[in-house]
């Protein structure tokens, strides 16, 4: 079920953008006007809201992207996670920093004059943190012993994973270089440090994992600032 | 891909597909529900043999009476299916030992002249814990499993054989009660 959405989804983004190329037209510019080259940092804002609302929950994360070449972008993300997973029979909290760097490609055709971003982009993440078993039941086929619950924290730390992601989402430039961003990610996991006898059941960065599958998924609301620090011609 | 600008019309499609998808994703978890496919912790499967076969070494399965079955330290009996000659029942996943009172000729309720005549068995073993998923949570299974009946003057199990010392997918039958 899960590996044909995950097949549904390469399809559909790469059918459209097959579509899309197909009644692409080509426009020639008359006017020259400059785009503006820089730093744009930010803060993510829907890990600050949700450490508000979640007593379970502490996280911040900051963005950064570099214009190098023409839509093209280098990007990363750094951040602190703290979660608490409450399944029925067991918990555990995670808690660790994650990095995640890559590139981000501008497919829109911005308007004379405005610069705004609709993105796909690809990340590498890596994280390091630490995992506690908080308690956890025994799975039994009777109730006949009554429930054996073992309620000791058991903390594991040095654990490490890294994941491969794919990004897409928009930032758009509300006042003079103050953007809004949403994004949402589709991640995997590639190489994963787990607990002996036991599983990550979150990673910093990285979110919920999945027993079943290695795919991962995430969003970011944020907001950013850019630094412009040359302009260029728009050819 | 990277060649040719897309239109902003597209380009929203194109966002809102994603988001969707991985909303869906969201949605369906199927980590929630531990499957009851799934092996968790192990009962023991206990087999009733006939003690004294007409032809030397057969083994015969041979049903207990009115069968009850009951551990030490719990007020009700566990549930089995009565007047069969194979029993699955539960050990402890917190103690290295469950010691059981197996009865038979349980009288009805309400008959209180006759008595049952009752063997105790303790069995030992080591614990295992391993984890499964995180619907399922961990479970148990037992190792080096050893069985001990207490002497009474009227004993109605002739004898104990451990046939599988691991107690792990209630496959195979691991203790053979000869009476």
């Amino acid at each position: 079920m899960k590996k044909l959405q995950i097949f549904l989804f390469f399809i559909s983004l790469f059918g459209l953008l097959a579509i899309d190329n197909l009644h692409a037209q080509t426009e020639i510019d008359t006017v020259q006007y400059k785009e503006r080259y820089g730093l744009r940092v930010g803060v993510d804002l829907s890990k600050p809201l949700r450490t508000l609302l979640d007593d379970t929950y502490n996280g911040v994360e900051l963005l950064g992207d570099y214009r190098i070449y023409k839509d093209y972008y280098l990007a990363a993300e750094l951040g602190n996670e703290q979660m608490e997973l409450d399944e029925n029979n067991l918990s555990v909290t995670s808690k660790g920093s994650y990095i995640k760097v890559g590139a981000d490609y501008n497919a829109y055709e911005n308007w004379a004059g405005m610069e705004n971003v609709i993105f796909i982009g690809l990340r590498y993440g890596f994280s390091t943190f630490s995992q506690t078993l908080n308690n956890y039941a025994i799975s039994t086929q009777t109730p006949y012993f009554g429930p054996n619950i073992i309620s000791t924290p058991e903390e594991t730390k040095g654990l490490s994973a890294s994941w491969v992601e794919l990004v897409t989402g928009i930032k758009v430039e509300l006042f003079q270089n103050l953007y809004l961003g949403a994004n949402v990610q589709l991640k995997r996991m590639v190489t994963e440090r787990i607990p002996t006898g036991f599983d990550n059941l979150s990673v910093p960065g990285f979110g919920k994992t999945n027993d079943f599958s290695t795919f991962g998924v995430g969003y970011s609301y944020n907001i950013s600032y850019l630094i412009p620090l040359y302009k260029k011609a728009k050819k | 891909m990277f060649g040719k600008k897309i239109k902003l019309q597209n380009s929203i499609r194109i966002f809102l597909s994603l988001f969707a998808l991985a909303l869906i994703s969201l949605g369906c978890q199927r980590d929630d529900i531990c499957p009851e496919s799934t092996l968790i912790t192990p009962l023991l499967k206990i087999a009733f043999i006939e003690a004294e076969p007409e032809v030397a070494g057969d083994t015969i399965p041979k049903i207990p009476t009115n069968l009850s079955v009951r551990a030490v330290g719990v007020d009700t009996d566990y549930p089995i299916t009565v007047n069969t000659s194979e029993i699955s029942i539960p050990l402890k996943t917190d103690a290295d030992f469950t010691t059981y009172q197996f009865t038979l000729n349980t009288p009805a309720d309400s008959d209180t002249t006759s008595e049952g005549n009752t063997d105790v068995i303790n069995f030992t073993y080591a614990r295992n814990e391993s984890y499964i998923n995180r619907a399922c949570s961990f479970k148990v299974t037992y190792i080096n499993l050893e069985a001990e009946k207490t002497p009474d003057t009227n004993n109605w199990i002739k004898r104990i054989r451990i046939d599988q010392s691991t107690v792990e997918d209630e496959k195979i039958t691991n203790i053979s009660i000869f009476h």
